[in-house]
């Protein structure tokens, strides 16, 4: 998508002018360095941005433009900015009351916070001092996939999630306030005897809800999860709920603020001593917790006991026992009712590998499903969507299932796209990309949307390609309900980009 | 050309967009032998670059060659109209130009009727000129076209075309430029901003030779034109409503929700809702704009019209003026504007034509109900295959055009089921009207269809 979006904006960025020369057209003609999306946690797009070096200055330094579009595409403003050589613009983020860029500055080795108001004033900048190894193990993580570096609170401020290269790899999350509130450091313990990574999940203008994650070491397949809850005003540890292997292993995937300050958290549960990266799970759980840590419910789904009897047949018509669930997101409705969009997966001998000495297993995607619960986490209904296979080798031939389909999915091996949230009209739009395999025609590729409105649960499609493959199609999140389309005509080489509402 | 004569350059700058035809109307948009149209053009263009000579002859020469290309490109392309309805009482009208001024040499004249809505005129300087379609809904006389087509032949004997393009392609090409391009590559640090400079400078420079050769286009036309039958003032009265025009271009208020409010299907406010911009500043924001780019590359009309009354003597009366060909082009070119916006899907135009044209009584009441049930179709199919935003861009917070603004937010906003019912609202109400012919009644049973 980015290459797609580069090539369409450097027209855009060489000034039009009538010089024909080419020495003039060279010179003025910006470098681009990067591109992204200003996308929050419910997957809506505030707007793009388009990073380019311009000039270059006395003392190493470098002149810059960021280019930035609203969420309709369009042109909105072209900022300077002047930083040194070899300064990279990491993520940026919206709140509704600024803008934050996330810049690297590999010269003089730190991270540089940059904000603009909503006039495009530029704030004061704010410094943080980063080692090599720091960056090259933040670089990791953000290829992971699953890692906010930048996570925006509406209306309040910003998250900055960065690692800490203490005695062991530790984090560091800095609050940095838009609205007149304290800014502060809740970094882990410079002496922590296990690796320590954090990743918020949640934030309003109250608490922050996390998870941090804790290894012994960097080769260790066991991974603790806890719960980490601070305070938003002064940045102090509220309460933190522990999901240790030893004790009560879950793996967390969503965590939700109530309008009552309560937190839900979400995600599958274990058996005591089971690894969350390895094992299978024994179920779905939904675990309401209020702002000291008390416990209020803990709703569990079991696989054996109820799951399985509800899920339907895989599309050829055959229930099997190897057939697993990865959950890719869950949803919490206004009406308190939850929904857990997953795919199914089995492992499979690979043919292909074992000729050519490759793994001999493979992971077969198959039919995407959708769990509904009630408000009190009981399961009401498994929808599912009917999706060609999709096959990709595992990590490795000894792993289980579910390790291969955890690493699988940061590779983004899964069909699945991406789900969108829209709050104030209680929908959400899950997305995936679907092979189909049509009788009687040409396969065709196909961008599928599963839309929740109204409590009910409807389809839409795009097909990827057209014109007996002349024009191909990329589908990509957009501003709410919408996604953004891109159509690329090989023959005549051009790029057409709309936006284009989902159709409920 | 009256407000665009810079188009010869920018139509080399600019690639043509395509729009997508209609089977049933694609007649209207070609000429009926295309290949004689391509020949005349590729003539007349091969004869024109013949004559170039001089400094940096074959980079002029280049331009004017592809530009030939551009205009083959968009002739096939659809944007222009082939209607012996307009084309007849226009060259009526272009003959009694010719006729008062037996000099002219109109040997390899041609003048092409563009779809645009933009009331404007050209001079390709080839001998090929065109007039927007939007000329004649602005227009209500003879004499204000003869007006817009004495100043075009004026831009053709004054060649001011290639005068344009020699200056501009001399300039960039000079020592002086070439020593300041020589100067900024020998520079160590910023070379951008010292280039963008130097392009400023050009840039200001070619636009200020425009400015004087549209005054002087004025006034060679008026001179033809005052050799015609039509009224001297009339070339006043055309060129204030052009400049009523610039105001107002697309002004109309249209009220999309008192058009689109039915008593069965109640227009909802969310359709109107607008999304949080991340910057709330009313004007674009950039750091590296050219001070050129705010320049206009024409001269206000004000001092166009108070130099025509000083230069000739002429005054402003309230005449009249001819209406024996504008009185037969009126009747079709309000329709064919709608229709060429509906042609090319650019539904948020062709819903603010009809609600402008209906309200302003340029359009009957059966044409209105019959043509926006059929635009509300085509906005329903273009969501239904995703490809509404190809066609109606998005709302643009710093476009002047507020009321096509509104519009695109609505379109997009609206969802594919809510257009349904939007469109079987719409032809309930209007069913007495559309019962009237078999494309209305086509229209009302396929929104029954689609809602069942």
């Amino acid at each position: 998508m980015k290459k797609l979006l580069t090539t369409a904006l450097l027209c855009a960025m060489c000034i039009g002018v009538y010089a024909q020369q080419k020495s003039l057209d060279e010179i003025t003609s910006f470098k681009i360095k990067n591109s992204g999306t200003f996308i929050d946690k419910n997957k809506d797009v505030d707007g793009y941005y388009f990073y380019y070096e311009v000039d270059k200055l006395k003392k190493g330094k470098r002149e810059y433009a960021i280019k930035m579009l609203d969420n309709n595409l369009n042109d909105i403003a072209t900022k300077s900015y002047i930083d040194d050589k070899n300064t990279i613009l990491a993520q940026s983020k919206f709140n509704n009351q600024a803008l934050m860029f996330a810049m690297v500055n590999l010269k003089e080795r730190m991270y540089k916070l940059v904000t603009f108001d909503k006039s495009g004033n530029q704030g004061e900048d704010i410094k943080i001092e980063v080692s090599k190894k720091e960056l090259r193990w933040l670089s990791m993580m953000m290829k992971s996939g699953d890692f906010n570096l930048l996570f925006p609170v509406d209306d309040n401020g910003f998250l900055f999630n960065y690692v800490k290269n203490n005695k062991k790899l530790g984090y560091g999350l800095k609050y940095v306030s838009t609205n007149g509130g304290a800014s502060w450091d809740f970094n882990s313990p410079e002496d922590a005897k296990e690796l320590l990574f954090l990743n918020p999940l949640e934030a309003n203008d109250k608490v922050v809800v996390a998870m941090e994650g804790s290894k012994k070491s960097m080769l260790s397949q066991t991974i603790d999860m806890k719960v980490v809850v601070i305070d938003i005003k002064t940045g102090k540890r509220l309460f933190e709920k522990d999901f240790s292997r030893e004790d009560n292993p879950r793996l967390i995937t969503n965590a939700f603020l109530t309008k009552d300050d309560n937190v839900v958290l979400l995600g599958e549960y274990f058996d005591k001593g089971d690894n969350i990266a390895k094992d299978d799970s024994k179920g779905l759980f939904a675990q309401v917790v209020d702002l000291t840590g008390s416990e209020i419910s803990d709703n569990k789904v079991s696989w054996e006991h109820k799951i399985d009897k509800m899920m339907p047949a895989d599309s050829d018509g055959k229930k099997r026992k190897s057939t697993y669930v990865y959950f890719h997101d869950i949803i919490r409705t206004q009406t308190g009712s939850y929904y857990c969009i997953g795919e199914k997966y089995r492992k499979t001998i690979s043919a292909g590998g074992m000729l050519l000495g490759g793994n001999a297993t493979q992971l077969t995607i198959t039919d995407a499903v959708i769990f509904e619960f009630n408000n009190n986490f009981e399961l009401q209904n498994i929808k599912q969507i009917e999706k060609g296979k999709s096959r990709a080798p595992s990590i490795t031939d000894f792993g289980s299932p579910q390790l291969n389909a955890h690493a699988l999915a940061a590779y983004g091996a899964f069909d699945y796209e991406f789900t969108q949230i829209d709050q104030d009209r209680d929908r959400f739009y899950s997305t995936f990309i679907d092979y189909e395999r049509l009788k009687g025609e040409k396969n065709k590729l196909a961008f599928k949307a599963v839309m929740y409105s109204d409590g009910e649960l409807t389809e839409d499609k795009i097909y990827l390609q057209e014109s007996k493959g002349k024009v191909s199609f990329r589908v990509l999140p957009a501003k709410l309900g919408h996604v953004m389309i891109l159509e690329y005509n090989r023959k005549e080489k051009t790029l057409d980009i709309h936006l284009e509402k989902l159709n409920l | 050309m009256i407000k665009n004569y810079l188009l010869c350059i920018v139509c080399v700058l600019i690639s043509a967009k395509i729009f997508a035809q209609q089977e049933s109307t694609s007649n209207a948009y070609l000429p009926e032998d295309i290949e004689a149209v391509e020949d005349y053009l590729e003539q007349i263009n091969s004869d024109y670059i013949k004559r170039i000579k001089g400094d940096y002859a074959s980079k002029v020469k280049k331009i004017f060659k592809d530009r030939d290309e551009k205009v083959v490109k968009s002739i096939k392309d659809s944007a222009y109209i082939f209607s012996s309805e307009i084309d007849g009482p226009f060259y009526k009208i272009l003959e009694n130009v010719y006729a008062a001024n037996p000099e002219i040499d109109k040997t390899n004249y041609r003048f092409f009727i563009n779809n645009s809505f933009i009331p404007n005129a050209a001079c390709y300087g080839d001998g090929m000129f065109e007039v927007n379609l939007g000329l004649f809904n602005t227009f209500t006389s003879d004499d204000e076209v003869a007006f817009v087509i004495c100043h075009e032949i004026a831009h053709k004997l004054l060649d001011h075309s290639l005068h344009h393009v020699t200056n501009a392609i001399s300039k960039i090409n000079s020592k002086e430029t070439k020593e300041k391009v020589r100067h900024i590559k020998r520079q160590k640090y910023g070379q951008t901003r010292a280039a963008l400079s130097v392009i400023d400078e050009l840039n200001i420079d070619i636009l200020d030779h425009s400015k004087e050769k549209e005054a002087e286009a004025d006034s060679l036309g008026f001179i033809l034109y005052s050799k015609t039958i039509y009224h001297k003032s009339k070339a006043i009265s055309a060129l204030e409503k052009l400049k009523v025009e610039d105001d107002m271009l697309l002004n109309h208020h249209v009220k999309v929700d008192s058009v689109f409010d039915f008593e069965s299907y109640p227009f909802k406010s969310y359709w109107l809702k607008e999304t949080i911009s991340i910057f709330d500043t009313e004007e674009k924001i950039n750091e590296f704009e050219l001070s050129s780019d705010t320049l206009k590359t024409h001269p206000e009309i004000e001092f166009r019209v108070n130099k025509l009354k000083d230069d000739f003597g002429v005054v402003n009366l309230d005449v009249a003026g001819t209406k024996d060909q504008m009185k037969f082009i009126k009747d079709v070119s309000h329709q064919k504007a709608i229709q060429s916006t509906i042609d090319r899907k650019l539904l948020d135009f062709a819903i603010y034509q009809l609600v402008e044209k209906f309200q302003n009584n340029r359009i009957t009441a059966t044409y209105y109900y019959h043509t926006m049930a059929e635009v509300i179709k085509q906005i329903y199919e273009a969501k239904r295959k995703h490809e509404l935003g190809k066609y109606v861009p998005p709302k643009n917070n710093f476009s002047d055009e507020k009321h096509l603004n509104v519009i695109r937010l609505f379109l997009h906003n609206l969802e594919l089921k809510e257009t349904k019912k939007m469109g079987l609202a719409f032809c309930e109400t209007h069913k007495e009207s559309l019962k009237t012919s078999d494309s209305g009644i086509a229209i009302h049973e396929f929104f029954k269809s689609i809602n069942q």
